[in-house]
């Protein structure tokens, strides 16, 4: 599913990943796990396509993505969902607008992109917050939202940065169960970063220690 | 009438020429991989730290009668603003916190990601900015005198100056009264309440810049056509007609004292603007006193030529006769104009000073302004010396407000350029120009080797 090949990433003078290798199998989960800095979060964005590498290879689904200072597959076109560590819900949107974008974008159907934002919302326990601005959310219902507009378009990956940092153990605990039912029930491949390990060893099939 | 709604449009028409380019020029320059782009930037800057009259200068020696239009005001005024828009956007793309156009990069190209995310994100700060150029343009003076087009401020001045009549004053007054407190209220309780958040960055900047692949050598020759016309051109205009040496030192005679009067007036008046702006900055942010922001923007955004009337009723009595017709006038002026420039400035870094900076001297024991004094000032030591060559250059290039108010023996440099392009030959005028340039390069260059220094 992804298989990155001997990358190397680094900012000035600062090596932040050095002939990393990872292959990660289809319907997984794996858990990026480690201190701040050790290249974590850069990692999610090269294999999202966020930034480029310096040195190295990556595959997705045995296509050539990325290679020494090249996107050959621009993020958009790799069928990759992001959760960020803010969740960067736009804050000039609703909640449908900030789900709905991604299916616009793909062009589907007014009356199916509508159906579809239902249906999400219904799995993520949001019914009836279609109109609800995002300043008017909660940490624990924002982060639902996000993970709806990641999941409304099917993604076969999505990558998943520190999502629950800021929320509170018992909100913590409560989301990372719905993450994990989430993923059993659409199946996508997960790579997820935290630095907490009760999260970890709760959410991975593997645990990678960076 | 006729001649109130017909300044209102050529003040929109310059606001939107201004921010379509402006904007254009922002966005190419901080989210694309264009060559030069700094180069780009600096050049295009340039207009908003001359004296406005100058580039029309430029423009007229290089075209004439056309330039004596409507069409000629509107270019050469967006000309002067387009670095409003330009540097208020080119700031807005450089702080909005990027994970918000990198998820909706997941979905789409970075052209979709600008056009439905990143202008939509910053389009209420965009439209203070628009107005902020609707009201510069509208109190504009020196541009529409120079280039004889007739508009609201030139007949506010003339019913002033010849019948001493006060109407179309005050109507200006109201109209900038009311635009201004519309606006504080829609970027306090609209903008800055619903879209703060968009600047909350964390560590990532902008490392994959838009490659502009195909369209790098278009867009190029596009800028530098832009940069040529607009700028280097009229510019290089004046040097080419100032002909010689010998006539830089004739103009140098002529204004020799008024360069000195001009960096003097600047250097006092850009010390109190300084001093002033972080004692309102200090009680906006400690005591919520916005209503001191509220007059700073009003006294920025009066016409000049409004602002004159109003301190010409004030200080022309017996008693005060040692401001009215002393330089002091003109420094009070300076200060009651542009105190927003580093009240501004420095309220947006104290704000982002953490309280607990403030708190934990406190609680060691130390007073409130021994506090101010070995904390927050010292923390705030690049901010003033920013803000003081800003005031700085802004102080020197004034035309409008210095033109009302000096007394005989009291003019600045730009003022006397200003009356001598009048009555004097063509190459020592463009001469003049072109050290009226440097004057206000130098301390430009001052503040890039004092910022390297500290």
């Amino acid at each position: 599913m992804i298989n990155i090949k001997n990358i190397t990433k680094q900012y000035t003078k600062n090596k932040i990943l050095e002939n990393f290798s990872l292959h990660v199998e289809q319907g997984s989960r794996v858990v990026l796990f480690g201190a701040s800095g050790s290249g974590k979060s850069t990692l999610l964005r090269i294999i999202a396509g966020l930034e480029n590498i310096d040195d190295g290879e990556i595959y997705i689904d045995s296509k050539l993505v990325s290679k020494k200072n090249e996107i050959i597959i621009q993020a958009d076109k790799r069928e990759i969902g992001f959760v960020f560590q803010d969740l960067a819900l736009w804050p000039h949107l609703n909640v449908a607008q900030n789900i709905e974008f991604g299916l616009k974008i793909k062009k589907v159907d007014k009356e199916d992109i509508v159906e579809k934002v239902k249906e999400i919302l219904k799995k993520v326990n949001l019914s009836g917050f279609e109109s609800r601005e995002i300043s008017q959310l909660s940490g624990g219902q924002k982060q639902r939202v996000a993970l709806a507009r990641t999941l409304v378009v099917n993604p076969k990956i999505i990558l998943m940065d520190e999502p629950l940092s800021s929320l509170d153990y018992e909100l913590n605990t409560q989301l990372r169960q719905e993450i994990l039912s989430l993923q059993k029930e659409f199946k996508f491949t997960l790579v997820y970063v935290t630095h907490n390990k009760e999260e970890a060893e709760f959410l991975a099939d593997n645990i990678l220690y960076m | 009438m006729t001649l109130f709604f017909d300044t209102i449009f050529l003040s929109l028409s310059v606001t939107f020429v201004s921010v379509f380019f402006g904007v254009i020029f922002a966005v190419l320059f901080e989210k694309t991989t264009l060559a030069f782009k700094n180069t780009f930037l600096l050049i295009f800057t340039l207009p908003l730290l001359l004296p406005p009259y100058i580039v029309a200068l430029g423009f007229s020696e290089l075209f004439s009668e056309w330039i004596f239009s409507f069409f000629g005001v509107v270019l050469v005024e967006s000309i002067i603003y387009i670095p409003i828009p330009m540097l208020g956007t080119f700031l807005l793309l450089k702080n909005i916190n990027k994970s918000f156009e990198d998820s909706a990069k997941i979905f789409c190209s970075w052209f979709c990601v600008l056009r439905k995310i990143t202008i939509p994100l910053i389009s209420p700060y965009l439209f203070l900015i628009s107005s902020i150029v609707f009201l510069l343009s509208l109190g504009n003076y020196s541009v529409v005198n120079f280039l004889r087009y007739k508009t609201f401020v030139i007949q506010s001045f003339v019913e002033f100056s010849a019948f001493y009549e006060y109407k179309s004053a005050y109507i200006l007054s109201i109209l900038i009264f009311l635009i201004v407190a519309t606006l504080l209220l829609f970027e306090k309780y609209y903008a800055k309440k619903n879209y703060a958040s968009i600047f909350e960055n964390i560590d990532f900047k902008n490392k994959n810049p838009i490659d502009l692949k195909n369209y790098k050598y278009i867009l190029f020759s596009f800028v530098l056509f832009l940069a040529s016309a607009f700028v280097i051109l009229p510019i290089f205009t004046l040097v080419f007609n100032s002909h010689s040496f010998s006539n830089y030192l004739k103009a140098y005679d002529l204004v020799s004292n008024s360069i000195y009067r001009s960096i003097i007036y600047a250097g006092i008046g850009a010390f109190f603007i300084t001093l002033f702006g972080f004692i309102l900055a200090f009680y906006i942010k400690t005591k919520n006193y916005y209503i001191l922001d509220f007059f700073s923007v009003l006294f920025f955004a009066l016409p000049s030529t409004v602002l004159g009337i109003i301190f010409i009723k004030l200080f022309n009595h017996e008693w005060s006769s040692f401001i009215y017709s002393t330089p002091i006038i003109i420094i009070l002026a300076y200060i009651l104009k542009y105190s927003v420039i580093s009240t501004r400035l420095i309220f947006s870094n104290l704000s982002q000073l953490p309280q607990s900076f403030d708190d934990s001297a406190r609680v060691l024991g130390a007073s409130k302004f021994y506090t101010i004094l070995h904390i927050t000032i010292p923390l705030l030591k690049n901010t003033f010396l920013f803000s003081y060559f800003l005031a700085f250059v802004f102080l020197i290039r004034d035309t409008d407000i210095t033109m009302l108010l000096y007394s005989a023996g009291n003019e600045t440099f730009a003022v006397q350029l200003f009356t001598l392009m009048a009555n004097s030959p063509q190459e020592i005028v463009s001469a003049l120009c072109v050290i009226m340039i440097l004057v206000i390069l130098l301390p430009i260059l001052a503040w890039f080797i004092l910022r390297k220094i500290f």
